[in-house]
């Protein structure tokens, strides 16, 4: 394995500014050796006319120069430039990166939505374990950017919902900024508008009794300077009362006049009343009195887990278990058969193990069929006529923690798959899929069809099964002292789709328990 | 109580005028070696010039723009310059009558003699004769002026001979300038005296020959000053281009002052001055030589050592104990006192970090640096070793602009990434940053001071360097350098402050914070050493903290526009200035805190311009050894019975009163701290001895 590099350095370009942050490791902690910010209005320009003006590309290839020349006395082994909603969302973001690859030489990788939360989240656990204080009661955790929010719901160790919300103090402001001149009550006006976006909080994270906010986002920083905070083994601590105390001392002032009076640029300025908003809106749908804020950040989660590869892997158990609770909320919400899914993540996870060989698979797309397993009844909810398209449709539209958009397809259209129809060339979303993706789909089909006809009936006949490599076949026992005639019959024609895939019979012989 | 009443500043050319009278002091001192007291007047004599091309030169652009705003002393542009006028004007006669009565006198007695041309000898005359046909002739060039040829542009600041000429019964002018390749103080051939003779006084006994046919009714040397501020374009494309422009411009500017030998030709005087569209008050007759400047390259060439201060060479620097200069700074955090110490401990880390394969990178400012500097030869070697070298350079330091385009055009060459300052601000900080790959990984070296990088300067300037490794400093120098060179945003300083950004509210808190320790009940004080003092922000502040009861002893240098010891305002401050034979440049802050003095070094004065338009930074020194050493160098400051005036509350001068103290001469103690320290040093090298120091705490 190679070892992990001893210097490396994170880009990331922001909604507002471009951050270079190059560190080394010490010991178990790392040495920041150059942090500089260059502010750059990249969100400005997307979230108000949907692209990056090509003057503010040449600013930022010249930014990304100036940062290279700086990096490049250290002879840095990593340098990974990463860019977030402010790209993500700008309809020419394809000829940005192609206009910074040529002018620069550089490669930038547009994070997903999900992915950079999860690596937020996955350093906020970090910490929160670091420092002996992960909450035992259930837990809003969210992450403020200045173009996106994500939120997840934090009980009893795991993620057990997530979803990011295309709103931010930046954007925000971007979007409302102009109302301020129209209204008095410009105040109110973003209430309602991150109320109404945030609203549906309540009906998705369930009946939880939510008894902490845990948050980082950019506007702490800000926000503890005007109300006062305090700091707790190593986090930040800002009370309800100070916030409310701070919003009724602002919430008539133009960005201007907050300027002068608590003597702020006025960029921060304007980010005061939208950042407020947010975050007492998403206090008020938790029991907690205070923010607790790790001050997490991209740029310094990334270098961390580059630095020390080992603590990314440390959190993968976490991840995973996250991920699958999260689809298990979701599919709770579709008044999913829970025993039956359970039954056919277990099948499924044997089956793939024991073929292992077969499809030389890894843990990833393992967890994307685990996942797959969770949700693939869901569609039932629409209707039960063509179920398995609607569970397709419905999980491709979810945000899964830490899944990227290409893997939210994979889980959808294995998920498509279970049930009657095979992979064919008529159906368009499976062949919108790059061909890899297309041979990876149907491996994990002809696994989860097999796991779901064993479950035929929904009964859990099976006590338990073995499986066995012989020859050209696949032997399944299962051990069952019930009439399995159902699952034997399902499985009969089902796992031709196994055969066709993997060239390899599948039987089932059923045994009676010892 | 009105603290920004008039009555309470001092305006600060006048100031400044008291300042240059102090140096003159020096000249005046019987106490100082014969020449090194020329060599005061000659300083007297360039400060003069310079500030008459900048101060006075200023004023006269305000008066002429209608702008009619008071000063903090509550004077208008044009008040100020009848009292400068009024000031220079006496000023003047004692200079030179210390030049004539006491100056020139004293030097005959040493058998030195500055002779009249009646005065030399018929071999000497023969000498005259010869030089003058061979070598002075051939560069002079006679102006005349009549109606088709316009009044000459006369160079700033050079010497001239102003002739009245007669031909056929008109009157005609006409300009000479003394030509400046020449020495201006000529040795002549003598056996047993060393003779020399003025430049002006030669080419005048010969001045018929230049103007054949005419008759000459009067001659008499003259010297103009114009206006030699800059004024450059910052929107330039190529400032280099820009600042070259304006330094051609610069000989050209408006005249500001004449000066004209006492007696001199009433209709030549009117003449010029009408020409030059100068009045009564800008007109100044000088009973003597003009140009005392000419007097330091005198100082200079005269080799009589007796008649100079004794040599005292630098001594080597104290912290740096080891052969491995990179080790001396990882053992503890170093400083070095200028000129006590040798500035070798800068140039050495430049050089061994120039040649050092594991060095990655050098990042340095550079303000003003000499001629031939080692310091630029160091970079240059250092970019030609494959090391990214950055440097920052201040085109726009005052007068060195023309030197400073030369070695900003060969780093550039050399391959060296060079900045030319920020827009609007000029770069003052002084900072090298040395970036280094070592077994634990990557370190910084980082030195700062108080003064430029600059070794000529270095022999002369009481400056300061301080030498470490740790870490937040070092990210704070990062992170300057990064603003500097563009792009970036002002970090949140974790060690160090930086003006424009934070300086001035840094200063502001901790002013406040003594008054808060004594409102608490406890001592508050304050030592602060400095050039200037002129921002009446931080002087009201003063005044606040004077009243609260705070202790504030203040020693500047020059300017001071605080006025000391006024009742119920400024009862306990005191300011007192030294001036000695190297110039007080050093920068050094000490804060009482309740008891935990915190020491810092800077180098930025109490100036608006130091605070609110040029970049300067301020950093602390926490290491116990080192805040021993800045203690003691204040508290020598603060005893000086000999070099020390005090400043009296209506801004003038007093020395110390002796009576009952000791004699305490602080450059000549210092310099007598830094003997004893390096003796020690070599003392317990040779018995092997070696005395642990303990490490700089890990941050």
């Amino acid at each position: 394995m190679k070892d992990s590099p001893s210097l490396a350095a994170v880009i990331d370009i922001g909604s507002s500014m471009v951050r270079l942050n190059l560190g080394q490791v010490k010991g178990n902690t790392i040495n920041i050796l150059e942090y500089l910010e260059t502010p750059l209005p990249l969100g400005h320009e997307t979230f108000v006319d949907g692209r990056v003006s090509f003057e503010t590309v040449e600013k930022l290839c010249d930014i990304l120069k100036s940062h290279h020349r700086i990096l490049r006395p250290y002879g840095v082994e990593e340098i990974r430039m990463v860019a977030t909603s402010a790209l993500r969302e700008a309809r020419n973001k394809h000829y940005i990166i192609d206009q910074i690859r040529i002018k620069t030489g550089l490669p930038v990788r547009v994070l997903e939505d999900s992915e950079e939360k999860e690596v937020i989240f996955r350093e906020t656990i970090r910490r929160l374990q670091g420092a002996g204080i992960m909450p035992e009661a259930p837990a809003m955790l969210a992450y403020i950017g200045t173009g996106s929010i994500g939120i997840s719901l934090l009980q009893d160790g795991l993620i057990h919902y997530f979803q990011n919300i295309r709103i931010g103090s930046l954007k925000l402001n971007e979007l409302l900024g102009s109302l301020q001149e129209r209204t008095v009550r410009f105040h109110t006006v973003l209430e309602e508008y991150v109320s109404a976006q945030i609203d549906m909080l309540r009906l998705a994270m369930g009946e939880a009794d939510i008894a902490g906010f845990i948050a980082s986002g950019k506007e702490i920083e800000m926000l503890s300077l005007l109300c006062g905070a305090d700091t707790e083994k190593g986090m930040t601590r800002l009370s309800q009362q100070s916030l409310d105390t701070l919003w009724e001392q602002v919430k008539h002032l133009t960005p201007d006049q907050i300027s002068d009076q608590y003597d702020l640029e006025l960029e921060l300025a304007e980010m005061v009343l939208p950042s407020l908003t947010i975050y007492r809106s998403l206090l008020s749908y938790t029991r907690s009195d205070h923010i607790l804020s790790p001050n997490v950040f991209l740029w310094d989660a990334m270098l961390n887990e580059i630095l020390f590869p080992k603590r990314r892997k440390e959190m993968d158990a976490f991840l995973h278990e996250s991920l699958l609770a999260c689809a298990r909320h979701l599919a709770q919400r579709y008044g999913y058969d829970e025993a039956h899914s359970g039954t056919v993540v277990a099948y499924s996870t044997t089956l793939f193990d024991r073929v292992r060989k077969l499809h030389g698979l890894k843990k990833r797309e393992r967890l994307l069929l685990q996942t797959a397993g969770v949700l693939h009844d869901i569609g039932k909810y629409v209707n039960l006529k063509y179920h398995a398209s609607h569970s397709r449709d419905l999980i491709s539209r979810f945000d899964l923690i830490g899944v990227t958009g290409r893997e939210s397809r994979i889980i959808a259209n294995v998920a498509r798959y279970h049930s009657q129809d095979v992979p064919q060339e008529a159906h368009t979303e499976y062949m919108e899929l790059p061909e890899s993706d297309r041979l990876l789909v149907s491996k994990l089909s002809a696994i989860i069809r097999l796991a779901d006809a064993l479950d035929r009936s929904h009964r859990q006949k099976f006590t338990d099964i073995q499986i066995k490599m012989k020859e050209n076949r696949l032997i399944i026992t299962g051990i069952s002292d019930q009439d399995t005639s159902l699952e034997e019959w399902t499985f009969g024609y089902k796992s031709d789709f196994f055969e066709e895939v993997y060239g390899i019979r599948p039987v089932l012989i059923k045994k009676l328990p010892d | 109580m009105d603290l920004t009443s008039p009555d309470l500043y001092i305006n600060r050319e006048l100031s400044w005028l008291e300042f240059n009278r102090r140096v003159l002091e020096e000249a005046q001192d019987r106490k100082n070696p014969l020449l090194e007291r020329f060599k005061f007047l000659a300083i007297t004599e360039s400060n003069l010039d310079e500030f008459f091309m900048v101060r006075v030169a200023g004023l006269k652009e305000q008066v002429q723009a209608g702008y009619k705003k008071k000063d903090m002393a509550g004077l208008i542009p044009r008040k100020q310059l009848q009292a400068i006028s009024e000031r220079v004007h006496h000023f003047c006669r004692v200079q030179h009558r210390c030049l004539t009565r006491s100056l020139l006198p004293h030097l005959d007695r040493e058998g030195i003699r500055i002779l009249t041309y009646e005065e030399t000898s018929t071999t000497q005359r023969e000498f005259l004769s010869k030089y003058f046909t061979e070598t002075v002739y051939p560069v002079l060039t006679p102006m005349a002026i009549d109606p088709s040829r316009p009044f000459p542009l006369l160079t700033n600041k050079a010497l001239n001979l102003g002739v009245r000429l007669e031909h056929e019964g008109e009157a005609l002018y006409a300009m000479i300038q003394i030509p400046g390749v020449l020495p201006r103080i000529l040795r002549l051939p003598a056996d047993s005296t060393r003779d020399y003779i003025l430049l002006e006084a030669l080419i005048m006994e010969n001045i018929e020959s230049l103007f054949e046919g005419h008759r000459v009714e009067a001659v008499n040397p003259f010297r103009v000053t114009r206006d030699g501020d800059l004024s450059i374009d910052e929107e330039a494309d190529d400032l280099l281009m820009e600042i070259e422009k304006s330094i051609r411009q610069r000989k050209w500017g408006e005249p500001v002052r004449l000066e004209i030998q006492r007696g001199a030709d009433q209709k030549l005087t009117g003449y010029l001055r009408s020409s030059l569209e100068l009045s009564e008050e800008d007109l100044y007759d000088i009973d003597g030589p003009l140009d005392l400047t000419a007097w330091m390259r005198f100082y200079v060439e005269t080799d009589a050592p007796h008649l100079k201060n004794t040599d005292i060479p630098p001594q080597p620097a104290r912290d740096f104990t080891e052969e491995d200069i990179f080790a001396s700074i990882r053992h503890k955090d170093c400083l070095v006192h200028h000129p006590y110490e040798s500035f070798d401990s800068v140039l050495r880390l430049l050089e061994t970090a120039a040649a050092d394969p594991q060095v990655l990178a050098v990042k340095q400012t550079l303000y003003r640096v000499s001629g031939d500097s080692p310091v630029v030869a160091a970079l240059i070697r250092a970019a030609e070793n494959g090391k990214q070298v950055t440097v920052l350079v201040e085109l726009k330091a005052r007068f060195d602009e023309e030197n400073n385009i030369e070695w900003a055009r060969k780093l550039e060459r050399a391959g060296c990434y060079v900045v030319y300052g920020l827009m609007g601000l000029k770069i003052h900080t002084k900072s090298l940053l040395i970036i280094r790959r070592e077994p634990d990984g990557i370190r910084r070296y980082l030195h700062m001071g108080t003064g430029n990088y600059n070794d000529n300067t270095a022999r002369l300037y009481t400056d300061i360097g301080f030498f470490t490794c740790r870490e937040t400093y070092a990210a704070d120098a990062s992170a300057l350098f990064n603003l500097l060179t563009g792009y970036a945003k002002p970090p949140r300083w974790k060690r160090i402050q930086v003006a424009p950004v934070g300086l001035r509210g840094f200063f502001t808190r901790m002013i406040r914070e003594e008054i808060d320790q004594v409102r608490r009940g406890r001592e508050g004080r304050i030592i602060a050493k400095m050039n200037s003092l002129v921002d009446d922000g931080i002087i009201r502040e003063l005044y606040q903290a004077s009243r609260a009861g705070v202790e504030i002893d203040l020693i500047v240098r020059g300017v001071c526009c605080l006025r000391p010891g006024v009742p119920g305002v400024s009862e306990t401050i005191r300011v007192r200035s030294i001036i000695g034979r190297f110039l007080e440049h050093s920068r050094i802050f000490c804060f009482h805190n309740g008891g935990n003095p915190l020491y810092y070094l800077s180098s930025a004065d109490w100036m608006p311009r130091n605070l609110d338009r040029r970049v300067e930074s301020l950093f602390p020194v926490e290491q116990p050894d080192l805040t021993e050493r800045l203690k003691q160098i204040l508290n020598i400051q603060l005893r000086d019975t000999v070099k020390a005036r005090i400043m009296q509350p209506d801004g003038s001068y007093r020395r110390v009163d002796r009576r009952g103290k000791p004699y305490v001469s602080t450059q000549e103690c210092l310099y007598a701290v830094a003997s004893q320290a390096a003796r020690r040093r070599d003392e317990q090298s040779e018995t092997g001895l070696f005395v642990p120091r303990t490490a700089p705490e890990e941050e």
